[in-house]
């Protein structure tokens, strides 16, 4: 087979599957995005180098992984001795156990965002 | 080798060369305008240089290879868009594109080596580098835009290079191959969850390539180095790979001829991933977190039949067909009195030390075994494919003491 043709068929369907992606993704709202979305008021406290204490819920263990994802290059850290927390608990939770001044706080339909220092 | 392989081989050492240079542009202070503008120089003279290695003329476009590689690449094309996600797995968003977030910062990217919990800042940076490149001039809003062109690339290199390179030996063979891979969930899933290890699966598979390329022009074995260094750079169990691959094949990487090829090939890659490990990444946790009872586990018999019993598990839930075909080599070798394809026997060596590796696991087995061994497996299958097909279509891959294996004139 000639490279050119060979080249120009897989050119051609990364374009298409990148344009069938964003046309897919473009306005669809992952729960990632829904995170992100909440937690853009809480990037005027945290600075780059901001080193964080993360508190979520046990069972729903990508919280924390989300939370450094859209908080890097912060560093977040669950077992950290940090004075200030982020804290993504589910809205209705009973088990709030983070305790201090709350710089920043929101919700959205399935999470409560707070940053609180100690 | 054809020209078309060639440009492939090209993008795959061009994600070396990009996050090598973008690794080191952020340890040296380069901004990232000259980081773009180096790495571009570097991209051309290497396809300037691979341009003069002596390659196959091409065939016309014959009308059932160009038949197979269409749907194949409809196939995939289709299935992609059902199977992608917005972010990709666990894997991506904890691990590979969060370090490609720290990486774009070229202030703080030193604060992904603080994370301690489940990022795995050891991890070699060929795929994280790569996307912080390509991050870096663009908003956080296409940034899955770009991971996913990136991985699907990637993706669809695998089984068209397998292609590209078997179909002219074996048409039915390569068709067999090629439809194999790319309909099997495990690799449309791997592919789709923008993890690591389809990227190393083809630095692997490109690697035998490359090495088998080297009866006509020895200037191959550059491109067999660095794809093996592309290997190592792209995770810790590449590493493992490139240094079984340079076990088997030591007398042709450093035979005194070829010793400068290798070394060409080897260093850009084996010097960041010295600086990586040297100077930033903190110990790997299967080897930090072991409390000298390895040898206990060693000793275990329970063990060797639990990681038995999940590799057993996953080859007849994936990779069935690939380890019939390994099954029936190494049952023609006992026929024959021969000795195992050189190939072939740096597969085994892969696997055994995988499995290996969790008879030792400072993790909870179980849980270690159930979470990585269908991935790790499938690094191995692209370069099994290949060297399968050329094993039974009577290719190079049957020499194996030393010295340069004798590759069949192509049927014409």
């Amino acid at each position: 087979m000639k490279a050119f043709t060979v080249i120009s068929i897989l050119l051609l369907s990364i374009a298409v599957s990148a344009a069938l992606h964003y046309q897919k993704f473009a306005h669809a709202e992952d729960e990632i995005d829904m995170v992100d979305n909440s937690l853009k008021g809480a990037r005027t406290f945290i600075k780059p180098n901001s080193r964080l204490r993360f508190s979520g819920e046990e069972e729903r263990m990508e919280l924390f992984a989300w939370a450094r994802y859209l908080q890097a290059p912060a560093v977040l850290e669950e077992q950290a001795n940090e004075d200030t927390t982020l804290s993504i608990k589910y809205l209705n939770t009973a088990k709030d156990d983070t305790t201090g001044h709350v710089l920043w706080e929101t919700s959205d339909k399935l999470y409560r965002y707070k940053l609180i220092v100690r | 080798m054809q020209k078309s392989s060639i440009y492939i081989l090209c993008f795959a050492a061009g994600i070396g060369i990009v996050s090598v240079l973008y690794f080191l542009s952020l340890i040296l202070h380069i901004p990232y305008i000259a980081c773009v503008l180096l790495s571009l120089t570097a991209l051309t003279l290497f396809c300037r240089w691979t341009n003069k290695l002596n390659t196959e003329e091409s065939p016309a476009n014959s009308f059932l290879p160009l038949l197979i590689l269409l749907t194949g690449v409809i196939i995939i094309t289709n299935e992609t868009y059902y199977q992608a996600t917005k972010y990709g797995a666990w894997d991506a968003w904890a691990i590979w594109d969060l370090h490609a977030h720290y990486l774009t910062d070229a202030d703080n990217w030193k604060n992904m080596f603080l994370n301690k919990e489940h990022a795995h800042p050891d991890y070699p940076l060929a795929l994280p580098a790569t996307l912080a490149f390509l991050y870096d001039p663009f908003p956080g809003a296409v940034h899955y835009l770009i991971s996913f062109a990136l991985h699907y690339s990637i993706m669809l290199c695998v089984p068209v290079l397998l292609l590209l390179q078997t179909y002219k030996r074996s048409i039915l063979l390569a068709g067999i191959a090629f439809f194999y891979l790319l309909t099997r969930d495990i690799y449309l899933i791997q592919g789709t969850y923008y993890l690591a290890d389809t990227l190393l699966a083809l630095f692997f598979m490109s690697a035998f390539i490359a090495v088998d390329s080297c009866e006509s022009d020895n200037r191959y074995i550059v491109l067999c180095a660095a794809m093996l260094g592309c290997s190592a750079w792209t995770k810790n169990e590449g590493i493992v790979l490139s240094i079984v691959f340079m076990v088997f094949y030591w007398r042709m990487l450093f035979a005194r001829k070829n010793l400068k090829y290798t070394f060409i090939g080897l260093s850009p890659f084996l010097l960041v991933l010295l600086i990586f490990k040297g100077f930033y990444a903190p110990g790997n946790d299967l080897v930090t977190s072991q409390h000298g009872d390895a040898l206990n586990k060693i000793m275990n018999g329970a063990r060797y039949k639990t990681v038995w019993l999940a590799f057993k598990k996953s080859v007849s839930n994936y990779y069935y067909l690939p380890a019939c075909g390994v099954a029936l080599t190494v049952l023609i070798s006992i026929v024959r009195r021969k000795a195992l394809p050189k190939a072939i026997s740096v597969i085994l060596a892969c696997c055994f030390i995988y499995l290996l590796v969790y008879i030792v696991t400072p993790l909870d087995l179980e849980w270690h075994l159930k979470t990585s061994i269908d991935r790790v497996l499938y690094q191995l299958i692209p370069a099994t494919l290949y060297i399968l097909v050329m094993y039974f279509t009577g290719g190079s891959l049957i020499r194996f003491r030393g010295g340069f294996s004798s590759i069949r004139s192509f049927p014409r």
